[in-house]
């Protein structure tokens, strides 16, 4: 799904901080959105926490730089990382190019799924959408 | 919102109180200036690969590792800076960093205005007079707060600047000296005989707009002492040699729009030369230079370009390095490949 030329995966679940999430078996992939970095530009550096840490749904787990700004990305998930990723580290090119691929930021193994999944959004909800484009008129350019 | 001008404090000070406000969730806005100078690096960025620590050590001049971000700085008496805190939850508080940088540079443009100069914005953060850039301003989430740091030159020395950064050769030194030279000015320059304290002032009447709550001259209890604990750990080892990934690049940002950088060539762990790139508002020059100690300059310059030649063919390590180079020069992803054709097209005709 696109709207208003940024990319939604419908098999996604989004977090309010422009963070996504995937099931992948017992494991929860995030990454930051497409929307998150057309917004922040050139990422130069991710530090997030380690492996075996715990992360709170919610609640900040690393910071990303991109040479104007520090921000914080926040997880939509609780649980204990379970991978970081050191590609995305080493190369944070890749969460410009391939936010919901090659760019992701952590995997998370979940304490609390089923009670997560339902305070996040699907990009097919009704709701979503005008959410959305609400997103993009309030950081829009004036 | 409270306005604090705090003067000329210890060069620590100008770091640790806006840091602690901003973990306090305590809104305000800081004008003031540093006793001495020391360098300053961004949240994410590593000492180790961004100055000349032995330098800076022998001339006793400090640095500092803050919380927000943006690139290395030497600061000093001749610069005023400002810091400004709001909490994320202030309905006020611009969402994005863009629209915050554009709130709260305003002020810092009208003093310039006030003062005679010319000022615009580069976004999204750095204001030039003249074309150069006169303000550097960096930003972050900081607690439950968003933070942009910032200063207006009134006096500047680029050579000092460039002495405590670390530079893989010193040509690309002179080029970091040269561009800043050609790209940074200061009130001093642009308005001879304009005071630190003509820059407060006139910022202090600027920043005076934005904050509701008025002037304080003296900062709470709280925050001071919070600035005292944040010392022990900002200041620490640890936290000072925060290490990050090596690259066999570097790059220095001299403005918006104007960055030097340089790519190490290797071959069998050695460092044959380095391929120098200086971008400049989309115009990208390039040449080959041979290491500082090369026995055989010539010769170096000639392996190295016969590496390159064979390593930018393909799509192999040196080329993903250059890549990375180009994206810290803030290349844009959609003219990454006109930019990495030309250069490989101008390495051909060497």
């Amino acid at each position: 799904m696109d709207i208003d030329g940024y990319k939604v995966p419908d098999n996604l679940y989004y977090h309010k901080e422009h963070m996504w999430a995937r099931v992948e078996g017992d494991l929860v992939v995030i990454g930051g959105t497409d929307f998150m970095m057309k917004l922040a530009g050139a990422v130069k550096r991710v530090v997030t926490l380690e492996e075996d840490d715990e992360v709170e749904a919610g609640k900040p787990f690393g910071t990303i730089s991109t040479g104007k700004w520090t921000g914080k990305v926040y997880s939509p998930v609780s649980g204990e990382i379970a991978e970081v990723n050191e590609e995305a580290d080493s190369n944070p090119k890749l969460i410009n190019d391939d936010p919901y691929g090659k760019g992701w930021l952590i995997k998370v193994k979940p304490s609390n799924l089923q009670g997560d999944l339902v305070t996040l959004m699907k990009a097919n909800d009704g709701q979503f959408e005008p959410w959305f484009k609400a997103e993009i008129a309030k950081h829009a350019k004036k | 919102m409270r306005l604090y001008s705090l003067g000329e404090i210890d060069w620590k000070d100008t770091q640790l109180i806006y840091h602690a406000m901003a973990h306090l969730g305590h809104e305000g806005v800081v004008i003031c200036r540093p006793r001495g100078p020391y360098f300053c690096v961004g949240f994410h960025q590593d000492v180790r690969q961004e100055l000349a620590l032995e330098h800076l050590k022998a001339l006793g001049v400090p640095y500092f590792r803050r919380e927000t971000g943006g690139g290395t700085v030497r600061l000093d008496r001749g610069q005023v800076f400002y810091q400004i805190v709001v909490r994320r939850d202030d309905p006020g508080c611009p969402p994005n960093p863009e629209r915050f940088y554009e709130r709260y540079l305003q002020p810092a443009m009208d003093a310039l205005v006030k003062l005679g100069l010319g000022a615009i914005v580069a976004e999204p953060n750095d204001i030039l007079v003249n074309g150069k850039k006169v303000s550097g301003n960096g930003g972050g989430d900081m607690g439950d707060c968003k933070v942009l740091v910032g200063d207006i030159l009134v006096d500047f020395d680029a050579a000092k600047m460039c002495q405590g950064l670390r530079c893989p050769t010193e040509a690309f030194r002179a080029a970091c000296l040269r561009n800043m030279q050609e790209n940074i000015t200061t009130v001093d320059a642009e308005r001879p005989g304009t005071t630190v304290e003509d820059v407060e002032r006139a910022l202090w009447t600027a920043y005076l707009k934005v904050c509701s709550d008025g002037e304080s001259m003296a900062m709470p209890p709280e925050v001071l002492s919070l600035a005292k604990e944040l010392g022990t750990k900002l200041l620490s080892k640890d936290w000072l040699t925060f290490s990050g990934p090596v690259h066999p690049w570097r790059r220095v940002k001299v403005r918006e729009g104007v960055h030097v950088g340089v790519l190490s060539v290797e071959e069998k762990r050695t460092v044959l030369g380095h391929l120098q790139l200086e971008f400049h508002d989309g115009t990208l020059g390039s040449k080959v230079i041979p290491p500082d100690r090369a026995k055989d300059p010539d010769r170096a310059v000639r392996e190295t370009l016969r590496v390159l030649k064979a390593g930018l063919a393909g799509d192999g390590p040196l080329m993903k390095d250059l890549r990375r180079l180009l994206h810290e020069m803030d290349i844009p992803k959609d003219r990454m490949d006109g930019y990495v054709k030309d250069l490989r097209a101008s390495i051909e005709t060497l």
